[in-house]
């Protein structure tokens, strides 16, 4: 990818075109013994009568039937796999995504506290711009909105291009260690 | 004197101590109730990237090809289904023909339901002034693929029609063919559109994404990278009342509203416990 | 099992055996009065097609245009160039097709076959052919003088050619004769012509992205009339096209890459030598040591989750390097550990990585395989397995290294309400607010990928962090210098030339 950005070729864009594909092939594999690990790390707990083991029994029925009937029947519009991920899996995912409205409102209650004059200025930035991301915002104050884009423009805007491209700095930096064989801790050695 | 002085303190650790289950509660019922008793407030002014969006599109002829890209899933469709809906019916009103894409394995089915929708709504036909071109994995080099040909690339639609039956894929072979990109994204595809598609080619990209990603994409527009962009369910709610339809997420907002305005409350009420008792302490010291 | 696997295979193979047998053709009848000719009085590029001698059956659903260059006695393995199908439920469908645009002068061959309502038809067929067409009328003026160029832009791949052509004299503009001109490309000057492109009246060049480089082209641009009535074409000498081998647009980024890999091994170098290198405390990192200590200490164990992103991410394999670390300690205390996977990739390679740890501690007979294990790559469900983990297990420590999307409050917020203590580290900017109100420690961004720095302090590594820092002063120099310029520029005209410059050496790629 790094040599492509580089070289605009046809050889090399069909190179990585060529890798990327790979990469799909590989990951299609890898997800078989993904797979091979998750029935097998349930099955013990099935096997070994675990005080959970309802939860893996259930977790191995989801799978088994979702797969059956996914490659039994299609998985086309009306077909009941797809009728099983509308009405099942779509409303559990977007269950399971709203708990961030009630982890938001616990979390902020719990650790907005002016302690600190910077936890202070966190506190009064984020009742800003919570006010100012609702119509109850325009309703106190017509100019809310505006203020708060400014804020999230200037301010906000630059403190995350300054975070950004330290993080940037650190992918290169880390590539640059991996790629020169300096960090070998991911391979599983020193 | 002290027993009340002790009494007025167990008070005030516990205002900052709340069981976070009443606070579930109350977020349940300040969700709750607005959707029920159907609560309305104004959205306000439309502010400028969103404006910048809608200007655009008003600007295309009809028959102009717009390519909508639905990444994103089930969890992000509550955010993201409004501005599909909206753009769309904006698009159909000026005989603007849509193009999907999707580089999400859950966005083909949500496009199909959002794009058949909003078509029955104007007559419009699936075919010739819509099609769904589904999931293909791998988003750098099928965007590349996509500047030369991308009937080509697709072969066939969600619906598995091949190009030569559709056609408005006649007429849709490349960047070239087409308008506007406009990226719904829960994750950071609206960067890789304008890495590889506005940088390279050129064409010019809107960006729709949820609330928390808003704030990322505020450089782009600065730099014109991104012609304007839809930031939640507000941005959503917005466009819905430049086009003169609110809808979903109009309906929805009262009750952001008023979980904002809880979560502001729960706050000024442990930060007003928090510094009366620091006060008191330092007095007492 | 052998036994398993050889009747396994027979029963594949019998399945195949099946499917490969030889079925009777089912369909309507075979059509048989298939008349092909040249289109009479034309400018070329069009044949008739016929058979409106068939009788169609009561099921006919449409039917399947055919055309190779060669005889047709199978449709197998052809695709149809068209379809001729109903215009509605009470008209039959059409016994005749146009064929256009061709290349003149070369034979054609063309099959029709009729499909039902249930897709069958015939393959065996009898075609009609050959044909050639040919011009009949003048038609309008040819464009002249065509011109053909590669590409020679920096970024080009490789078989982009750009074409001009002079107007034909009948061009007056849009509404005129001339309503487009057609572009067309041959491999061989006399070979068959690929349609590319129809652009307006008026306009006098195209770009072909869509060739091969190292490939001889010919291109031909026809004036057209309306779609049927079309000029002599107007031909190109030959061209081959070559893609660079060097993007010279992005110098820049070449040598800033330049700079800052000098300065990160200047300083690995440094560091080798034997030179102390300072780096600020990291609270996040020197936790670590604490919570796997209160972990051992209360029998509970380590929750280690590595995000979501794949394996190709730099932040998944900063976590991967971090849970090594993690996971030595944790083998020389006998912690328990537990690693949820959200990746099968990355799953396996942290089993490795575990594995090797446990094997360098001593400990080879402590470890458990099964403590990496994969749960599922969907997002959300994969936040509630967790998140049940974390509510069943009871771990005294939570750590979160790694890309995260949405979920990172959910598991913050789930880990705060079992006591565990909580370190997170990522460099996802949009969630690193949730984890720095719900969490004891975080790291972020850059900190993420210094950690390993941190926790092996090898020379080299703490060096290329140096020369990391470094590069930041490089980047921030330029940026005040910059804004000063810019600055500048506004107030004093004179200025405005340097600081054009200066923009354009950080010009768009």
């Amino acid at each position: 990818m790094i040599v492509q950005f580089f070289v605009p070729n046809r050889l090399s864009e069909d190179a990585t075109e060529r890798a990327s594909d790979w990469l799909i092939i590989i990951g299609a594999f890898a997800f078989i013994l993904g797979v091979g690990s998750l029935i097998k790390t349930h099955g013990e707990r099935l096997r070994r009568r675990h005080p959970d083991w309802p939860y893996s029994l259930l977790a191995l029925a989801a799978f088994a039937g979702m797969s059956i009937v996914g490659v039994g029947w299609g998985i086309d519009p009306g077909k009941p796999a797809f009728w099983l991920f509308t009405n099942v899996y779509v409303p559990l995912d977007a269950t399971m995504f709203s708990l961030l409205a009630f982890f938001v409102a616990s979390a902020a209650y719990r650790t907005f506290r002016a302690r600190t004059p910077e936890a202070t200025v966190l506190l009064v930035a984020a009742v800003l711009i919570m006010l100012a991301r609702v119509p109850l915002g325009a309703f106190i104050y017509e100019g809310l909105p505006d203020l708060a884009e400014q804020v999230l423009i200037s301010p906000v805007t630059g403190a995350k291009r300054g975070i950004i491209l330290g993080i940037t700095l650190g992918v290169v930096a880390t590539s640059l260690r991996i790629i020169l064989g300096v960090e070998r801790a991911y391979l599983g050695g020193e | 004197m002290e027993q009340r002085d002790a009494a007025q303190d167990g008070w005030l650790e516990r205002l900052q101590r709340i069981d976070r289950r009443y606070i579930f509660i109350l977020m349940a019922v300040a969700v709750i109730v607005p959707i029920v008793l159907g609560v309305r407030l104004p959205v306000g002014k439309p502010t400028r990237p969103v404006r910048l969006v809608y200007d655009k599109i008003d600007s295309l002829p009809a028959g102009s090809v717009v390519l909508m890209a639905y990444d994103f899933g089930p969890s992000s469709a509550p955010e993201l289904a409004p501005m599909a809906v909206a753009i769309l019916r904006h698009c159909f009103s000026r005989d603007i023909d849509v193009v999907a894409v999707s580089f999400y394995t859950a966005g083909p089915p949500l496009a199909q339901g959002v794009l058949d929708q909003v078509a029955k709504e104007f007559g419009k036909k699936y075919g010739e002034n819509y099609v769904n071109l589904g999931y293909l994995p791998g988003m750098v080099p099928l965007l590349i693929r996509m500047s030369t040909d991308i009937p080509g690339t697709y072969k066939q639609d969600y619906t598995r029609t091949r190009m030569s039956e559709l056609p408005l894929m006649s007429r849709v072979r490349s960047y070239d063919d087409i308008a506007l990109v406009v990226d719904l994204a829960s994750s950071d595809t609206p960067a890789i559109w304008i890495t590889v598609v506005n940088a390279r080619y050129q064409q010019e990209v809107a960006a729709g994404v949820t609330a928390v990603m808003a704030v990322d994409y505020y450089p782009y527009i600065q730099s014109r990278q991104l012609v304007g962009m839809l930031g939640g369910l507000k941005g959503a709610a917005e466009y819905e009342s430049l086009v003169g339809r609110p809808d979903e997420a109009t309906k929805r907002m009262p009750a952001q509203s008023f979980a904002h305005g809880l979560i502001i409350l729960l706050v000024l009420l442990g930060n007003t416990a928090y510094v009366i008792a620091r006060i008191r302490a330092r007095r007492r010291a | 099992m052998r036994r398993c696997c050889l009747l396994l295979l027979l029963y594949i193979a019998a399945l195949s055996l099946a499917s490969c047998r030889h079925r009777p053709e089912v369909g309507p009848e075979p059509i048989t009065t298939l008349v092909v000719r040249d289109r009479a009085e034309d400018t070329g590029g069009a044949i008739d097609l016929d058979w409106s001698g068939y009788a169609p059956p009561p099921s006919l659903d449409h039917y399947n245009i055919y055309r190779s260059r060669s005889a047709i006695p199978t449709v197998s393995g052809l695709r149809p160039i068209a379809k001729a199908t109903k215009p509605d439920e009470t008209t039959d469908a059409p016994t005749s097709y146009v064929d256009t645009p061709i290349t003149d002068g070369l034979d054609y061959y063309y099959a029709v076959t009729a499909v039902d309502a249930d897709g069958n038809e015939q393959r065996v067929v009898t075609g009609a052919g050959p044909v050639q067409s040919a011009r009949q009328e003048p038609g309008p003026a040819p464009p002249l003088d065509v011109q053909v160029q590669d590409d020679d832009a920096p970024d080009d791949p490789g078989g982009v050619i750009n074409l001009s052509w002079t107007l034909s004299p009948d061009d007056t503009g849009l509404g005129g004769a001339i309503t487009a001109y057609q572009i067309v490309r041959l491999e061989q000057l006399e070979g068959e012509e690929k349609v590319l492109s129809d652009v307006l009246a008026g306009r006098s060049t195209y770009t072909d992205k869509s060739g091969d480089p190292k490939v001889q082209y010919y291109y031909g641009v026809r004036a057209l009339a309306d779609e049927t009535v079309r000029s002599e074409m107007a031909r190109s000498g030959a061209i081959i096209s070559y893609g660079r081998w060097y993007n010279g647009n992005r110098t820049n980024v070449v040598v800033s890459l330049g700079i800052y890999a000098a300065l990160v091994i200047f300083f690995i170098s440094r560091a080798r030598r034997g030179h102390e290198l300072y780096v600020r405390p990291i609270p996040g990192i020197e936790a670590l040591d604490d919570a796997i200590g209160r972990a051992t200490e209360m029998g509970r164990p380590i929750l280690y989750v590595s995000g979501l992103g794949g394996a190709s991410g730099i932040s998944t394999i900063a976590a991967m390097i971090i849970l090594g670390r993690v996971a030595r300690r944790v083998a020389e205390y006998g912690t328990p550990l537990l690693v949820p996977c959200n990746d099968p990739i990355v799953m396996n390679i942290e089993r490795e990585i575990v594995r090797q740890a446990y094997l360098e501690a001593g400990h080879a007979d402590a470890h458990d395989p099964d403590s990496v294990f994969f749960v599922t790559d969907s997002q959300f469900a994969y936040v509630a397995a967790v998140d049940g983990i974390m509510l069943r297990e009871r771990p005294a420590a939570c750590i979160y290294m790694g890309y995260f999307y949405a979920e990172s409050l959910i598991l913050a917020e789930t880990g705060a309400s079992t006591g565990a203590i909580q370190i997170a580290g990522t460099d996802a900017d949009t969630q690193l607010p949730f984890f720095v109100t719900a969490c004891d420690y975080t790291l972020m961004g850059e900190e993420l990928y210094a950690a390993s720095a941190y926790l092996s302090r090898e020379p080299m590594i703490l060096g290329s962090l140096k020369g990391q820092d470094w590069g930041k002063v490089v980047i921030t120099a330029l940026l005040v210098t910059g804004a000063a310029i810019v600055a500048l520029a506004a107030n004093w005209a004179p200025a405005a030339e340097l600081a054009e410059s200066f923009k354009n050496l950080f010009a768009a790629l």
